[in-house]
C-alpha cells in the first residue's frame, strides 16, 4: 500500500499555487480527489518532495531582501557602503564588554606598551598610597605646612560663629523647593558661600585672586617605565592668583627626602584601578576640543594664555558628591592638586627639562563632602618622576575635619531586600523624621579658620 | 408578570382608578386656595427689629458665591502668619496662566505692561543717574576696570567648554559672565559698604509668584543666576503724587494664548528662592542671564522688545514673592511702595531696570496708583576679545553696575 496524506487547503498555503512551483504542482495528476465539496486532498507522494528545497534560514534572508528599501538597493548596486546597519553584525558583538576590551592591533595608533590615565571617576582603592607612588612623593609627618597652621589661630571675620551657621542653614535647610535638599546642590551652595565670606579679610583677594568653575586640566608623566596622565574637570572650582605661592618648606627639609623609600604593595600594581590603553601618542593631536574615547593625548597644559593674568594655580575645591570613603575622595585631590602644580612647572621650565627646580611650586587643594572638609599641600620639588633617586615631592594631607555634626534628614534612596533562605525581608528606610532645626550642632569654627588661611594664603 | 407590564402601560392613559391604586387627598380638600396672613411693607421708620438674613454657605445661588468668597477674603486677611495666608490663596488647583520674563512671540509687552499694571519710563531714575556720576563711584570705578578687563580676557580663553548647542553655549557664557561680575562686585565693595555684607545672596535659584489681575491668574517661573536680599528696603524711585504714579495703563482685552503664553491647571507657588525665614525680606539686586534662543530672537526682531520687557516682568514677580513672605497679598495691599533693581545681560550687552511696585492690588476698583519701571536697555560693555585684549571697553556700564551695588537701603 502507498503512503497516504490528508492535506488541508486553506489560504495560509498559498506559496502552492506560485508560478515557481507549478511544474512540481504536476505531480498532482496523481491525487485523488474526493467527491465531496471539502476541499481536502490525497497524494501518494511523500511531503518532503512537496515543499521547495531551501537551504536552512533562506527564506528568512530571501525575505529581508524583499523588505529593503529602494535607497539601499541602489546604494548596494553601485558599490558604495550603504549608511544602513549592516545585519551580519551582531548585537552582543557590539555591547558585549569583554569583546569591546579587545584592542584593534591594526589601529595606526597602536602601542604595545599601555598608558594609565586617572580621570575624576577612577577610585583609587589604596588610598594615599598609591598616590605616593603615581606622584614620587614623600607624605609628611605634619598636617600641614608650618606657615599656613601659625596663621589659623589668629584669621577672623566680624560675627564669624553667627555667619557660618547661617551659611550651613541656608544651604541645608532654606536653599530650595524641595523638603530635603540633593547631596550635589548644597555642596555647590556651600563652597560659594565660604568663598564669599572668607573674602571679608580684605580687598587683596578679590583684586588678586579669580574663581573659574570645573576648570580642565591635563598633564602626563612617565614614572618608572609607565605613561600617567591626570585629566578631566572635577566639579568644584579653581582659584588662581596673580603670584605664586611661597615654598612650604624649607632646602634643609627638601634634601632630607634624598634616600626615602616610596612604599609599593606587591603583587598589586600601583597604577590599579586606572583606566588603561594602548592607543595614545605622545604629542598633541589638535587643540580641538572633540575627542574620541580611547585616545590619550599627552600633554601637560592648564589652559592658560600666554599673558594671563593669574597664571599661577592657587587652591583647588572639588566637591565629592560622590559617596565615597574620606580615603578615596582625599586621594582624587591629591591627584588633581598635583596635576595642576606639575603642569604649571612644565609650563615655566619647558617640556624637556627633567631634573630638580630652582623654586619648588606649590599648590593647595580643598575636598569637600558639604559636611568634611579635606585640606591637602602639594610641594613640587623635582620633575624627575622616572627614576628612582633623587629628591621627592611633598604632600601634606589633614583629611578629617568635619565643620558640624550632621543631623539634618538624608537623601538616600529606599532599598528594599527580598528575603531569601537565610536573610529576612527588610527594608532600609530614610532617616526624614529628624527636625530640620537641630541639624547643625556642634559647630567647629577652626575648620573654617583653616578654610580662611587656605584661601588667603601667600 | 405579563400582567404588571401591561397594566404599567395602561395606568397613564386609563382615567379610571386602578384597583390597587394609593388613595391620594380625598376630594374635598384638592382644590383648596391657601391664605397667608400678610406681611406689612418696609417703610422708613418701620425697619425691621430682626438682624439681616444671612445666604446659606452650602446652597450654588449667586448670592451663597459672593458670601463665601467674601469669608475667604477675610479669612486671608485676618491669618497670623504668611504661611497660612498663602496656604489659603494656594490650596485650590485653578487655571494659571504660566508666564516667563520673556517670550519669544512679538507683541507680548503689551500683555505684560497690562498684567502687572506698570508705566515704563525709558530713564533711569535721578537718584541713580546721580550716584552714578558722583566722586565715591569713580573712585571705585577707577580700580575696578582692570580687573574687570582682566575678568573678561579670562572668560574668553582660559576656560574650557565643550563643543555643544548654540542654545547652551548662549546660557553658559552669559550666565558665568554674570555671576563673576556679581561676586566680583560683592566681594570687593562689601568691606566699605556694610549692607551689601550683612545681605543674602542666593546663586542659581528658582524664583516663584503668583498673583490675580481681574478675572485672570498669573504663574511666574523665573531663574536668576544671583539675586541679593537685604534687611532694609531701598528706597523710592519716584515718589506716589509724580505723573508717572498716576497714569493709565491700557487693557489687552486679547487670548494670551496668541502670544506664546499659555494656562496650565495647578496649585500656584511662592517661593522667592528661599524658604520662610523672618530676616532678609527685602529685595536689593537680581542679575538674569540668557536662556533662551537669542539667536531666533535676533533672525525675527524680538529682542529688542524682550529687553524693553525683562525687567518689568521679573521686578514685579520678585517683589510680589517677597511682599507675600512679609504678609501682603492683593487683598490686603503694601502700606509703602516697595523697590528692586534687576540686570539683564546675554554676556556684551547689559540692561538695567528700577522697578516700583506701589500697589499689589490690581482689580479695577483697587488703589488709584500704577507700577513704575524705569530702564536703560542694550548698554554695550565691550565688542570684542581680539589678541589678548578688550576692545572699546564701556565704563558707563560698569559704573551703573556700581551705582546699583552701593544704593544702600534705608531705615523706615
Amino acid at each position: 500500500m502507498p503512503q497516504v496524506h490528508y492535506v488541508l487547503f486553506t489560504r495560509q498555503m498559498r506559496f502552492f499555487t506560485m508560478e515557481n512551483n507549478l511544474p512540481w504542482l504536476c505531480n498532482l495528476s496523481k491525487a485523488a480527489f474526493l467527491p465531496s465539496k471539502a476541499s481536502v486532498a490525497l497524494f501518494s507522494l511523500p511531503v518532503s518532495s512537496w515543499l521547495p528545497s531551501r537551504e536552512n534560514g533562506q527564506i528568512r534572508r530571501d525575505s529581508l531582501e524583499e523588505r529593503k528599501s529602494l535607497s539601499r538597493r541602489v546604494y548596494e548596486k553601485l558599490g558604495f557602503h550603504p549608511p544602513y546597519l549592516d545585519r551580519s553584525v551582531k548585537f552582543e558583538d557590539i555591547y558585549n564588554k569583554e569583546k569591546r576590551k579587545t584592542v584593534p592591533e591594526d589601529h595606526p595608533l597602536y602601542q604595545e606598551r599601555p598608558a594609565y590615565s586617572f580621570s575624576a571617576k577612577c577610585r583609587l582603592q589604596e588610598g594615599l598610597n598609591q598616590t605616593l607612588w603615581l606622584t614620587k612623593s614623600v607624605l609628611m609627618k605634619d598636617k600641614m605646612p608650618k606657615s599656613v597652621s601659625e596663621t589659623v589661630s589668629n584669621l577672623s571675620i566680624p560675627n564669624m560663629e553667627q555667619r557660618v551657621t547661617e551659611a550651613v542653614r541656608h544651604c541645608r535647610q532654606f536653599d530650595t523647593e524641595e523638603g530635603i535638599i540633593k547631596r550635589e546642590r548644597y555642596i555647590y551652595t556651600q563652597i560659594q558661600y565660604l568663598q564669599r565670606l572668607s573674602q571679608l579679610l580684605g580687598p587683596e583677594l578679590s583684586l588678586n585672586q579669580s574663581i573659574t568653575e570645573n576648570h580642565y586640566v591635563e598633564s602626563s608623566w612617565d614614572r618608572e617605565g609607565d605613561h600617567i596622565q591626570v585629566v578631566g574637570a572635577p566639579k568644584g572650582s579653581l582659584v588662581s592668583s596673580r603670584h605664586p605661592l611661597s615654598a612650604a618648606a624649607s632646602t634643609e627639609e627638601v634634601e632630607a627626602t634624598r634616600g626615602v623609600e616610596i612604599p609599593t604593595f606587591e603583587p598589586l600594581a600601583p597604577t590599579l584601578d586606572l583606566q588603561e590603553t594602548h592607543i595614545y601618542q605622545l604629542t598633541i593631536i589638535s587643540q580641538d576640543h572633540s575627542r574620541t574615547v580611547l585616545l590619550i593625548e599627552f600633554t601637560s597644559t592648564i589652559r592658560y594664555f600666554e599673558p594671563h593674568p593669574f597664571p599661577h594655580a592657587h587652591t583647588r575645591v572639588i566637591s565629592s558628591y560622590m559617596r565615597w570613603p574620606i580615603k578615596h575622595s582625599v586621594s582624587k585631590a591629591v591627584m588633581y592638586t598635583f596635576a595642576d602644580g606639575f603642569s604649571r612647572a612644565k609650563q615655566i621650565y619647558g617640556k624637556d627639562y627633567n631634573s630638580t627646580l630652582k623654586a619648588p611650586v606649590v599648590t593647595q587643594g580643598i575636598d569637600t563632602d558639604g559636611v568634611n572638609f579635606g585640606f591637602v599641600t602639594v610641594q613640587i620639588n623635582t620633575l624627575d618622576m622616572d627614576s628612582k633617586d633623587g629628591v621627592r615631592n611633598m604632600i601634606w594631607v589633614d583629611g578629617e575635619n568635619p565643620l558640624y555634626e550632621d543631623m539634618y534628614p538624608q537623601d538616600i534612596k529606599i532599598i528594599k531586600k527580598k528575603g531569601m533562605k537565610k536573610n529576612k525581608r527588610q527594608v532600609v528606610e530614610l532617616i526624614k523624621k529628624r527636625d530640620p532645626n537641630l541639624g547643625c550642632q556642634n559647630l567647629d569654627v577652626s575648620v573654617f579658620q583653616k578654610f580662611l588661611a587656605f584661601m588667603s594664603n601667600k | 408578570m405579563a400582567a404588571s407590564i401591561s397594566r404599567r402601560c395602561v395606568r397613564h392613559l386609563s382615567t379610571f382608578p386602578l384597583l390597587n391604586a394609593r388613595p391620594g387627598y380625598p376630594p374635598s380638600l384638592r382644590n383648596v386656595e391657601v391664605i397667608l396672613p400678610r406681611v406689612p411693607r418696609i417703610t422708613e421708620g418701620n425697619e425691621p427689629q430682626y438682624p439681616p438674613v444671612k445666604p446659606s454657605m452650602t446652597s450654588g445661588s449667586k448670592a451663597a458665591k459672593q458670601a463665601r468668597r467674601a469669608l475667604w477674603i477675610d479669612n486671608v486677611r485676618s491669618s497670623d502668619t504668611p504661611v497660612e495666608m498663602i496656604y489659603l490663596l494656594n490650596k485650590r488647583q485653578r487655571w494659571q496662566e504660566v508666564i516667563k520674563p520673556f517670550s519669544l512671540q512679538s507683541g507680548y509687552g503689551h500683555f505684560f505692561r497690562d498684567v502687572t499694571k506698570t508705566a515704563v519710563v525709558d530713564e533711569l531714575p535721578e537718584n541713580i543717574q546721580t550716584l552714578a556720576e558722583s566722586g565715591q563711584v569713580k573712585t571705585e570705578v577707577e580700580v575696578l576696570t582692570e580687573r574687570v578687563i582682566e575678568l573678561l580676557m579670562v572668560e574668553s580663553f582660559s576656560i574650557r567648554r565643550k563643543k555643544q548647542h548654540r542654545i547652551i553655549e548662549h546660557k553658559e557664557r552669559s550666565q558665568s559672565l554674570a555671576q563673576n561680575i556679581l561676586n566680583l562686585l560683592i566681594s570687593h565693595l562689601g568691606n566699605r559698604f556694610p549692607h551689601l555684607t550683612d545681605a543674602v545672596v542666593d546663586g542659581r535659584c528658582q524664583i516663584k509668584s503668583f498673583w490675580e489681575r481681574g478675572e485672570r491668574r498669573m504663574q511666574f517661573n523665573g531663574e536668576p543666576v544671583c539675586s541679593v536680599r537685604a534687611k532694609e528696603p531701598l528706597g523710592l524711585f519716584a515718589q506716589t503724587t509724580d505723573e508717572v504714579c498716576n497714569g493709565d495703563v491700557e487693557g489687552w482685552p486679547y487670548n494670551p494664548k496668541e502670544i506664546g503664553i499659555f494656562q496650565n491647571h495647578i496649585n500656584p507657588v511662592c517661593f522667592p528662592g528661599f524658604k520662610y525665614q523672618p530676616g532678609h525680606l527685602f529685595p536689593h539686586t537680581q542679575i538674569y542671564g540668557v536662556n533662551f534662543d537669542l539667536d531666533r530672537a535676533e533672525r525675527h526682531n524680538i529682542y529688542q522688545e524682550i529687553q524693553d520687557n525683562f525687567g518689568l516682568m521679573a521686578g514685579y514677580a520678585w517683589i510680589n514673592a517677597l511682599a507675600m513672605y512679609q504678609g501682603y497679598c492683593w487683598f490686603q495691599d503694601i502700606p509703602r511702595p516697595m523697590t528692586a533693581q534687576v540686570i539683564y545681560t546675554d554676556g556684551n550687552r547689559f540692561s538695567f531696570y528700577c522697578y516700583q511696585a506701589n500697589t499689589l492690588d490690581l482689580s479695577e476698583n483697587g488703589s488709584p496708583w500704577n507700577n513704575v519701571c524705569f530702564q536703560k536697555t542694550s548698554l554695550p560693555m565691550f565688542t570684542d576679545v581680539k589678541d589678548g585684549k578688550v576692545r572699546d571697553f564701556n565704563v558707563e556700564a560698569l559704573k551703573l553696575l556700581v551705582a546699583f551695588l552701593i544704593n544702600s537701603p534705608e531705615r523706615h
